[in-house]
């Protein structure tokens, strides 16, 4: 279908605002990309610099090798779905479908029969004659959905279609939504602030904050090695713990000074760690272990069927977030050790950067 | 208990419809009525203008002080429509740019509308005779209407703005992507979301154009070119109220349009208050 380039895009809006910084991103062809961030971050400035509706204030765009800074977005050939649905309340379900193709002129007969092939894809053949206000939600996303595929476009852009939608209904159209981008191979670029979501869907996940992008890469890569504490706290729910500690020499032994005692280093930790003083040592919930000790005390406890969510004190009173296997007898109060997983715990300087 | 609430209910809406029936009564009495100054008796003789047009026609002297009552009607309605389709062009255009555009100025210009609204007309009366004289449209019909023009545009505006404010972003920019030109985006989609506020904007400068009366008696001295506000006007003036009744009859022609519309429109108007769009 199409490849996006970004190279050096920036837009700044009147006032100052600088929406998106410096960006250099490659969507590739067939590719599901989801922007991933807060909101504010930039992300949907950055969908509308790719559909067209905002030009960039410096960079290049490309479609594939053209650049198309200039190009209006109904030249694009683009389909696009909005966290509102955005349907012309005016016309019917048939004419909203019908809508980008009347643009087109495109022959009575051959409009009819696209509209009623995609609403029998999405399931809302039987919808046509009415208007968006009496569908529900997840109908009108149905609707939108087929506005944006009817047209054959090289390119989706989806911004957070799924967030007024509730919840069961947001991981059935969640699916239908991935097969289809499969089936069809369009390549997508899909906005949200919803990590799950970006989990779920994406072949690659941009994560962006404050206009900046700050990792590309697979979910996995973004889960298992994240970039900077703010991808690691970003990403995963429960979020991962981020503790201030201190690194500490002693006798030839190296130790993490944090939550109000030591923790000694492992080996690898310890040779990359030797010159750096202050840092943010980060643990994913279900990786902190729960040991026989002293120090450290159950604070509360969830169970949530497949496993147990827990709150642990730490002798400075922080609380660590863990998760724990469903059959685990802990109760409030009780008096319990902690230790690391340290195959999948990372250290960061206190600037927020990767060491290891 | 429903009952009585229902009834005390009737009971309020009569009497507060009472105080606009009862002069609309009286005119409508007087203007079927035989006398010339008092309703009383039944007769349809005050409407005998209606045949050829002429006031007053066994009065060979009055009846050729005073023009063709359906040439002064022609004038009004010119007036009026002139008034509204100029002010609807404008004000659904410049509303969509006031809404959607950020340009130098853009809140001076909204604040300047408000205060523009807010000057009385007579004031301005003086200024504008010169100016009109100057233009050389002083004693015709465009000359009136563009004054009018320029007084209700900005309300037209203001009004617009407000509805186009109304429709989200995201409509729009799902038209542009979808294959439309800027103005395709404004032609298929954003005017017909709001019909209803052209709609109001029309009706109300129609009106404002029907009812006018400071502007076309100031600008206006030929016969030829008066409206009807300015032909009752001249009855109650200068015939000193000798006929009432024919007063109440040209009265009631007078508001005959004005009826009309509001009970066509009545149903597009109280979608204006509900408001087009949701979300």
């Amino acid at each position: 279908m199409v490849k996006v380039t970004l190279e050096n895009v920036s837009k700044s809006f009147k006032g100052g605002v600088n929406a998106v910084k410096n960006l250099n991103l490659i969507i590739n062809d067939k590719e599901f990309m989801v922007l991933l961030g807060p909101s504010g971050c930039g992300k949907t400035t950055t969908l509308l610099l790719i559909a067209g509706v905002y030009k960039p204030s410096s960079g290049y765009i490309y479609f594939d090798d053209k650049i198309v800074n200039d190009l209006e977005p109904k030249d694009r050939n683009i389909g696009m779905v909005f966290q509102s649905y955005a349907l012309y309340p005016h016309m019917t379900i048939y004419d909203n479908i019908a809508f980008p193709l009347r643009l087109k002129k495109l022959p009575k007969d051959e409009i009819d029969r696209k509209v009623k092939q995609v609403a029998s894809m999405l399931r809302i053949d039987n919808l046509l004659n009415r208007y968006p206000r009496q569908l529900s939600g997840g109908q009108q996303q149905r609707v939108a959905l087929a506005r944006a595929i009817v047209k054959e476009p090289s390119l989706f852009l989806m911004d957070e279609p799924l967030s007024n939608l509730d919840a069961k209904i947001r991981v059935e159209v969640r699916a239908e939504l991935k097969r289809l981008q499969k089936e069809l191979g369009i390549t997508t670029i899909y906005v949200t602030h919803d990590q799950a979501e970006a989990l779920s869907l994406a072949d690659r996940i941009a994560v962006m904050n404050e206009g900046i992008l700050q990792q590309v890469g697979s979910p996995d890569e973004l889960y298992s090695r994240p970039a900077n504490t703010f991808v690691a706290s970003f990403i995963g729910a429960p979020a991962a713990n981020i503790i201030d500690a201190n690194i500490v020499e002693e006798k030839n032994a190296m130790y993490f000074e944090m939550l109000g005692t030591r923790f000694p280093m492992p080996r690898d930790y310890a040779e990359v760690l030797k010159n750096e003083t202050k840092v943010y040592f980060m643990v994913r919930p279900e990786d902190v272990r729960i040991v026989e000790g002293k120090g450290f005390s159950v604070y509360s406890i969830e169970w949530l069927g497949r496993e147990a969510f827990a709150h642990v004190k730490a002798p400075d009173g922080t609380l660590l977030r863990v998760i724990l296997p469903p059959e685990s007898k802990l109760t409030i109060g009780q008096e319990v050790g902690v230790n690391f997983n340290y195959a999948k715990t990372h250290v960061y300087k206190n600037t927020g950067e990767l060491i290891i | 208990m429903v009952k009585a609430k229902s009834l005390i209910l009737n009971m309020v809406g009569l009497l507060v419809a009472l105080i606009p029936l009862v002069p609309i009564g009286l005119l409508v009495a007087l203007a079927f009525s035989e006398s010339q100054v008092q309703p009383q008796g039944f007769t349809t003789k005050n409407f005998d203008f209606l045949k050829t047009g002429t006031l007053f026609a066994n009065d060979p002297v009055y009846s050729k002080l005073y023009p063709n009552v359906y040439s002064v009607a022609l004038n009004t309605f010119l007036l009026a429509v002139g008034n509204m389709l100029i002010v609807v062009l404008i004000s659904s255009m410049a509303g969509y740019i006031i809404s959607r555009y950020s340009f130098k100025g853009r809140s001076a210009l909204l604040g300047s509308f408000l205060v523009i609204h807010g000057v009385p007309a007579s004031v301005l009366l003086i200024a504008l005779y010169y100016m009109l004289k100057s233009l050389g449209l002083l004693n015709t019909l465009l000359g009136v209407i563009l004054v009018k023009v320029a007084v209700d545009t900005p309300l037209g505006v203001w009004v617009l703005k407000g509805f186009y404010d109304s429709i989200p972003w995201d409509i729009e920019i799902a038209s542009l992507v979808d294959g439309a030109s800027r103005l395709g985006a404004f032609r298929r989609i954003m005017l017909p979301l709001v019909a209803p506020g052209i709609f109001a904007v029309g009706l109300f400068s129609f009106l404002s154009g029907w009812g006018e009366y400071i502007f076309v008696y100031t600008f206006i001295q030929s016969s030829k070119n008066w409206t009807f506000s300015m032909l009752i006007q001249s009855l109650v003036g200068e015939m000193g109220g000798i006929n009432l009744a024919l007063i109440a009859a040209l009265s009631m022609i007078y508001l005959v349009p004005v009826i009309i519309l509001f009970v066509v429109g009545e149903k597009y108007l109280v979608r204006v208050t509900i408001g087009g769009i949701k979300g």
